[in-house]
């Protein structure tokens, strides 16, 4: 894994291949399934017509600055949810995938390791597609527990 | 309704018995041969050893059945639309068919938009999805070694059908 770097450095730097990629996990059910048998598509399937996957980047992101990031879209989603740790997936496979994927910091550098997986456009209007790419990427995912 | 009791005793019924039944044959059809009391012992002890695995796989089949019961949790605590209750009739009758084919331990969890997916996995190149949709309609989403392919049924009442099976087989032997 790299060292992690400076904000300045990460915000809109262009994702290795090498980089590995993580989806938070909010739900109590997707993170017993990740433990103990693989990833669920669910994970890396937004609702219908969504084109973008939120993800960090956690080679670059310091781990306590990732963990925050985690608890804070937790707390903005209601009073009891809860951060359960990443699903994760190399750069190189999101793009063996078929999908793309960019850095996309937050404004005022909320989340400067925030970057998106970009799914082709035939994914927008077809449904069962958007289910397919979700399920190449969900199979190419592995869990990581938050510290 | 078929509960999950029943769906499971069904099934773990008939594999027993059909297990039993191999034994009880070697019983009776092998005792005159001299000389075979080998031949016996092996076949036992792979019998028994097939016991073994349908009981370690039964246990897989109730985990996927005790996963769908929490799926409306799941969906809440996800802020997905709850299934319908069509869709959970669906994945009751098609967790155990799908085992049936293919026994492994599936998991089953809320997908957007009310479906219900049946995920089966092998290795981190094989996958089959079957998605229960709320008014009783399917997808199968099948990604083996790299190649792709989908189903899309507007009724799951013949599900599992070919493609299905085919791609439920290819788990675990790779493209056919």
């Amino acid at each position: 894994m790299s060292d992690p770097v400076s904000e300045a450095d990460a915000a809109g730097s262009a994702i290795a291949d090498t980089e590995e990629l993580g989806r938070g996990v909010f739900s109590s059910q997707q993170a017993r399934l990740s433990r103990q048998h693989g990833v669920p598509a669910s994970v890396s399937r937004e609702r219908d017509g969504h084109r973008e996957i939120s993800v960090d980047r956690l080679s670059l992101a310091p781990i306590d600055q990732a963990v925050k990031n985690g608890e804070a879209i937790a707390r903005a989603r209601g009073p009891n949810r809860t951060f359960y740790g990443w699903a994760v997936i190399p750069a190189v496979d999101v793009r063996n995938a078929g999908c793309d994927v960019e850095a996309a910091p937050l404004a005022d550098g909320a989340n400067p390791y925030h970057a998106n997986i970009i799914l082709p456009d035939a994914a927008v209007t077809d449904s069962s597609a958007q289910d397919q790419y979700a399920q190449r990427l969900a199979i190419k995912a592995s869990w990581k527990e938050r510290p | 309704m078929t509960s999950t009791r029943s769906v499971l005793t069904r099934v773990s019924f008939r594999r027993t018995y059909q297990a039993k039944r191999v034994i009880r044959r070697q019983r009776m059809g092998q005792r005159p041969k001299p000389g075979s009391r080998r031949k016996d012992s092996l076949a036992k002890r792979r019998t028994q050893g097939r016991l073994t695995r349908i009981r370690h796989h039964l246990s897989d089949l109730k985990d996927a059945l005790r996963d769908l019961e929490e799926v409306s949790d799941a969906a809440r605590e996800e802020e997905l639309q709850e299934p319908s209750e069509t869709a959970f009739s669906v994945a009751r009758r098609l967790i155990p068919e799908m085992y049936s084919i293919s026994p492994r331990r599936f998991m089953v969890y809320p997908m957007p938009e009310g479906y219900i997916a049946i995920d089966g996995r092998s290795g981190d190149d094989r996958a089959v999805m079957m998605m229960c949709g709320s008014s009783g309609d399917a997808r199968c989403i099948v990604t083996i070694d790299g190649e792709d392919r989908r189903a899309i049924y507007s009724t799951s009442q013949r599900l599992p059908d070919d493609f299905v099976r085919q791609a439920l087989n290819e788990l675990e032997t790779g493209l056919v």
